[in-house]
């Protein structure tokens, strides 16, 4: 099976001589839902802008879906990868919201009944649909991000890339965006950016740790919150059930969910017993 | 597009840097009012020779001519336009096929209007390339500019980069869902339209936003207020404001006598 993304040794640079990546190999496949962590300037938002063209390697290459991307527009890409902007204020411009989510797909061509059900399904899916009469600034910002990210499922792109969609939200913000990612990952890909570890640990079934331009772990999450001399050097935290579990006797170290940690406490138990 | 017409500050290490403000300024404006009182563009492309000097010794000479260099197209029409429905003209230069004629005065015409613009943008970019706003409304305020003038001559001179970093974010964001920005000039005009709205929202909330984070730092108290940026009227700046206005007085004679 050809990857979605494969990036082969890219290196990029926005300022001469200095590397933001440096030498990065990444694959995606069909299926996926990587989370990218790492502190903020690490090199985040650079690399996945490369996926769907906005940035371009100034060495190595980025193949999608098994073609180059260097001869392709932002514009043709977005069929494939759709990349949600951190900052929703940045693309929403229309006075309602369904107009706005209709904006994307429109553009590839979408008309009539087709558009209208893309639309409304990709609100269904973020729970706007009551909302979608409103005008987008009346919105809160955390709706906004929920506009943002519609307005690119309703596009259809294998790949979904999302920058930072739990930064600012509240409670039942995150609890939103993570059943979200659970639907979403039925029917697409998905690339998340987030500091949220709790959030990544359960819904990650592949974690990236990004630093300065590099990324120096890539694989289960399991494997990923075990390693600690990586995260003290990223500056990441294990999620609180897992540095919970680790500072316990007995305990397994890579503990990820309450479930997890209440199955390892029965274990410990009946050994007691 | 647009965007490489806007032009900001360029900090460089050269003696015009470091003059003050004031004195630039003074020429710029001395430069800007010869290129009327001048008579003719002759006089007026005289005028366009010092800025190699002073320009090299900025270090923007090149800088200084990039942003005229797009707007050549601009110069070609002019030509053109005055050259052929010059309003005044009365002196035939040759007759040209479909019925039309030019005019000999309406090229003369366009040449002082051509040179006049293109001293003025000159003169101006290199004013903007090596004066730092933040110089410039320090330098200001000594000589009397009120408090609220210079913060908003301050904002609006650091508006430039920003609206060009936004106007990039923004573009980015819709070439993301599928705009398409290549292609004919009607097509590029229309898909630059849905970036109008965020960027003017955008703004706008800037600007509440910032005049709230003024009050909160006392912006409107009435107490005397000192600067961050530090500017002192040298007495080479003295000696340059002096030359530059008994330069342009010599010039106006000049080109009157002549
Ligand atoms: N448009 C830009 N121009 C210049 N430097 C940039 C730009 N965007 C990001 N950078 C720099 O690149 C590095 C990586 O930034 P970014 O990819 O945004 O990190 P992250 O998303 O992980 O927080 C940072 O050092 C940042 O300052
Ligand atoms: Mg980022």
């Amino acid at each position: 099976m050809t990857p979605i993304i494969s990036a082969k040794k890219i290196c990029f640079e926005y300022f001469k001589g200095i590397k933001v990546l440096k030498n990065i190999n990444f694959e995606i496949n069909k299926g996926e839902v990587v989370a990218i962590i790492g502190q903020n300037g690490s090199g985040k938002t650079t690399l996945v802008k490369h996926f769907n063209g906005l940035l371009s390697p100034t060495k190595g290459e980025i193949i999608v879906k098994g073609e180059p991307t260097l001869n392709k527009t932002v514009a043709q890409l977005s069929r494939i990868s759709g990349y949600v902007f951190q900052n929703p204020d940045d693309q929403i411009f229309n006075s309602v919201v369904e107009k706005e989510v209709a904006f994307g797909p429109s553009n590839i061509g979408l008309k009539g009944k087709e558009l209208k059900d893309r639309v409304n399904n990709a609100l269904n899916l973020v729970g706007l649909f009551e909302k979608r009469k409103m005008h987008p600034l009346d919105l809160d910002l955390n709706q906004k991000k929920l506009v943002a990210i519609a307005s690119m499922i309703a596009m259809k792109p294998d790949l979904l890339m999302l920058d930072e969609p739990t930064t600012g939200q509240d409670h039942a913000g995150l609890i939103r965006v993570e059943n979200l990612i659970n639907e979403l990952r039925k029917d697409y890909t998905v690339i998340i950016i987030s500091h949220d570890m709790n959030l990544v640990s359960r819904v990650a079934s592949r974690i990236v740790m990004m630093c300065e331009g590099e990324i120096l772990f890539d694989g289960e999450p399991k494997k990923a919150f075990t390693k600690n001399a990586l995260l003290k050097k990223t500056y990441l935290k294990p999620p609180v059930i897992t540095e919970l579990a680790q500072s316990l006797k007995g305990f397994k170290k890579d503990i990820l969910t309450v479930d997890e940690f209440m199955e390892d406490l029965m274990r410990i138990k009946k050994k007691k017993k | 597009m647009a965007s490489n017409i806007l032009l900001s500050y360029v900090h460089k290490d050269s003696y015009f840097h470091k003059i003050d403000p004031s004195t630039k300024l003074l020429i710029t404006v001395l430069v800007i009012l010869l290129t009327f009182i001048l008579k003719n563009y002759i006089h007026i492309m005289i005028l366009l020779l010092f800025i190699f000097p002073i320009g090299i010794k900025s270090k923007v000479l090149r800088m200084v001519f990039r942003p005229v260099s797009q707007l050549f197209l601009i110069f070609i029409l002019l030509f053109i336009i005055q050259g052929l429905f010059y309003p005044l003209a009365t002196d035939k230069l040759m007759d040209l096929p479909f019925g039309f004629t030019l005019w000999k005065d309406g090229l003369i015409n366009a040449a002082n209007v051509g040179s006049r613009l293109l001293v003025m943008m000159v003169f101006g970019f290199w004013f903007v390339l090596t004066t730092h706003p933040g110089d410039l409304v320090s330098s200001l305020r000594k000589i009397g500019l009120p408090n609220a003038l210079g913060y908003i001559m301050i904002t609006t001179l650091q508006m430039i980069p920003r609206i060009q970093s936004q106007m990039k974010t923004i573009i980015d964001a819709q070439k993301s869902r599928g705009l398409e920005t290549t292609g004919n000039l009607i097509k590029k005009f229309k898909s630059y339209l849905p970036l109008l709205g965020p960027l003017f929202m955008g703004s706008v909330q800037q600007a509440v936003e910032k005049s709230m984070a003024l009050e909160a730092r006392a912006f409107s108290s009435d107490c005397p207020k000192t600067n961050y940026r530090k500017t002192t009227i040298h007495l080479k700046d003295k000696i340059i404001m002096i030359c530059a206005v008994a330069l342009s007085i010599i010039g106006v004679i000049l080109s009157w006598t002549l």
